[in-house]
């Protein structure tokens, strides 16, 4: 259609018309609607849609209409057709690709009208809208601003000064529709002066033939002021401008709908191009459309040999089924979105392991398109996480060795200084002449402090030994009352002499037999350990943390030199205070009582002041 | 004071010091003692068929090499040799050794070592 070529070369705005939008388009389109077989479009464009010069060069007139789809042909010929107040057509439309592929495209046009006002030529504009395919989100948001962006049309004859104002004209101008144009009332809208010289000089300049754009401060007829663009086409007749023709377009909306817009597309794109986690696009057999930088990265392969593989080719032999299972899932309906952890192969050979989220995409018809999945590495925790279990592994073994070392060691001598013991009585049974022996007494009392030291030691390794056994829900409340009613009745520890806080609701999971022991050392500590001075305040209260619920049991005694003894204050035989029943032993099984269940316990202290024993259990 | 006394225990001294602990205190005309489960055994088997003359008191040690206290256990059970007043006497204070012997119905308590005098002369009158 060489004719429609020549003619769309022929028009001067197309320049400028291509600034309405601020995008590049793909390839221009000019369509004879008085013959709408009748069609001319720019030669790269059908080479995008992946036509070869061949192909392109031996096409039939009705070539382009076999790429349209049929319901957007019929659709914008009627709407073409029918278009009386409003001359710029904007809209997404399908074409189909040589391979069979649908592309969607942006296309932005402009009606031209004979002088009976009757539409002649459609001359548009097309863009490839990769992002608009691929975000569904994006695709809607700009029919929405499709329809909020005010164009209208308006038209003036210079001669007789007749003004003609499209609807969409008269709603931005907020006029009412059998408002009376006059064309020396335009000015009357641009309140501002600077405003009304612009527009009068560029009126003067469009009567010698020459277009304007320009952006004006309006004032509507009700008051209301906006932001205008306005561009005027002059119509040269014999050499002469006799009229003129124009868009004007509201861009208080449009500035924010397309800054919007503008917003979306780039943050969709970024979140695409630019994720840290690799993202692609697969086909629903699993080849590689599309693959973003870290994907690249991930992998180790050019985009160009990325492009080429199949996505099963990736993937690790071991979790090819496992992959297969859960995206035949999705083809069959089961879900369209699932989370799986599965290894895929780096160029080098290497394991990449990774959480991979992947997405059904399916159309408006609900028919799946393509899978989308996102690549998490976690190579790095992962190994870190074997290589830990292995150490948790070999730690456990030899705890256990550990403690069962402990157990043969702590009752063989049991049984050594049992008999030991035995023989001391027997002795004393007796009055041998041993029991006369002034060794004696000192050979006695170091078999009683042998026979104690493995006691303790037999109590601590029962602990450890215990931590699989089940826990006990218990209310904390009811063992302090226990505790601290134990020590009224033997009558260290008056009602004047401590404070409870609301600990009512602390319900903990832990052993009876622990909590009634961790209580009472505790207390019995502070009563042991009181100031000579002073009488003894207890106060206990709460706090809760995220992860624990804490007690704090606060006394007013002797202290401990934190500074000195900070790091031994939980370890075995450690005493710090002078006292007869002082054996070192307590606070260290209290500690080993608490870890077991995760359980913790930690001091604070001042040397003649009070110590504060917080104890956190585990929620 | 019992008629006799049996003792199993592989430690000599234990041996040693509650044979002659229960002499001194006068608990028992006669204290019979064996190294191991397997020596007591055939001691009872011996006396199978004349029960009266079965020991009044058996004091069981657990961890004895050949045959362990709970090993005797099974046997005595095995045969239907029924022994009077088993006590089980042993320095373990291994919670699972003593849940154990809540599950022996032959068994009559079970004794911490060291035994002292005073725990020797309740146990014999539990016995009479």
């Amino acid at each position: 259609m060489t004719y429609l070529e020549q003619e769309l070369r022929s028009y001067s705005f197309i320049s400028k018309f291509q600034e309405v939008a601020p995008n590049n388009y793909d390839g221009q389109w000019i369509w004879n609607l008085t013959k709408p077989t009748d069609s001319w479009m720019t030669l790269e464009f059908y080479k995008k849609l992946g036509y070869s010069d061949q192909e392109i060069k031996l096409r039939s007139t009705l070539f382009w209409q076999q790429m349209f789809a049929k319901s957007d042909v019929s659709q914008m010929l009627e709407f073409l057709q029918n278009l009386s107040n409003q001359s710029l057509y904007e809209n997404i439309i399908q074409l189909t690709g040589k391979q069979g592929d649908v592309f969607w495209i942006k296309c932005t046009g402009i009606v031209i009208r004979d002088k009976e006002k009757n539409p002649i030529r459609f001359i548009a504009f097309l863009q490839k809208q990769a992002k608009v395919h691929f975000f569904d989100d994006y695709l809607s948001l700009q029919k929405q601003a499709n329809k909020l962006a005010k164009i209208g049309i308006w038209e003036v004859n210079l001669i007789t000064k007749d003004i003609y104002w499209s609807q969409v004209t008269k709603e931005i101008y907020e006029v009412p529709k059998n408002y009376e144009r006059d064309f020396d009332k335009v000015f009357h809208f641009y309140k501002n002066e600077k405003d009304r010289i612009l527009l009068q000089e560029k009126l003067a300049l469009l009567k010698e033939g020459k277009d304007f754009d320009i952006r004006l401060k309006l004032t509507t007829h009700k008051g209301h002021e906006k932001w205008i663009r306005t561009i005027a086409i002059p119509v040269i007749e014999n050499g002469k401008c006799i009229r003129a023709y124009g868009l004007v377009q509201d861009i208080d909306s449009l500035t924010s709908n397309y800054y919007r817009l503008k917003e979306q597309e780039t943050l969709f794109r970024n979140m695409f191009e630019y994720a840290a986690s690799a993202i692609v696009q697969l086909s629903l057999t699993g080849d590689i459309l599309r693959a973003n930088f870290s994907f690249i990265d991930l992998f180790g392969y050019s985009e160009e040999e990325t492009k080429g593989f199949n996505i099963g080719e990736l993937t690790h032999p071991d979790d090819i089924k496992k992959t297969l299972s859960v995206v035949n899932g999705m083809k069959d309906g089961a879900y369209y979105h699932k989370t799986i952890e599965k290894r895929y192969l780096h160029k080098s050979g290497s394991i990449i392991w990774a959480i991979v989220s992947i997405s059904l995409v399916i159309d408006s018809n609900g028919d799946p398109i393509y899978f989308l999945s996102q690549i998490v590495d976690v190579t790095s925790k992962k190994e870190t996480e074997l290589k830990l279990s292995s150490i948790m592994r070999v730690a456990k073994d030899q705890n256990q060795r550990m403690l069962n070392f402990a157990q043969i060691v702590s009752h063989q001598l049991r049984s050594h200084t049992s008999d030991m013991e035995m023989l001391i009585k027997l002795i004393n049974l007796e009055q041998t002449q041993g029991a006369k022996d002034p060794y004696y007494p000192m050979l006695s009392q170091a078999v009683s402090n042998l026979s104690k030291t493995i006691k303790d030691l037999n109590e601590v390794t029962l602990i450890y030994n215990e931590q699989d056994k089940n826990s006990e829900s218990l209310l904390v409340y009811e063992y302090l009352e226990q505790a601290v009613q134990r020590f009224k009745l033997e009558e260290r520890l008056e009602d004047d002499q401590f404070e409870l806080f609301d600990y009512c609701d602390m319900r903990i999971n832990f052993k009876k037999d622990y909590l009634e022991n961790v209580l009472f050392q505790i207390i019995d500590n502070a009563i042991k350990y009181k100031s000579p001075v002073r009488k003894l305040e207890l106060t206990i209260s709460k706090e809760v943390h995220d992860l624990y619920y804490v007690l704090h049991i606060a006394d007013n005694g002797l202290g401990i030199d934190m500074v000195k003894n900070a790091n031994k204050i939980f370890k075995m035989y450690q005493t710090f205070h002078p006292h007869e029943e002082a054996r070192g032993i307590g606070l260290f099984l209290i500690k080993s009582q608490l870890a077991a269940y995760q359980h913790k316990i930690t001091v604070s202290s001042s040397p003649n002041q009070g110590t504060c024993f917080s104890i956190y259990f585990r929620k | 004071m019992l008629k006799s006394i049996c003792i199993v225990d592989d430690s000599s001294i234990f041996l040693f010091t509650a044979e002659k602990m229960i002499s001194f205190l006068n608990l028992a005309e006669e204290v019979i003692t064996f190294k191991n489960g397997e020596e007591a055994l055939t001691y009872f088997k011996n006396l199978k068929n004349n029960e009266q003359q079965f020991p009044d008191l058996t004091l069981l040690d657990i961890n004895m090499p050949k045959m362990n206290g709970w090993e005797f256990l099974e046997a005595l059970k095995e045969l239907s040799i029924k022994a009077l007043n088993i006590y089980i006497v042993s320095s373990s204070v291994d919670p699972t050794d003593i849940e154990k012997s809540n599950m022996y119905d032959v068994l009559n308590g079970y004794l911490y070592k060291p035994l002292s005098p005073e725990i020797l002369r309740e146990v014999i009158e539990n016995c009479n």
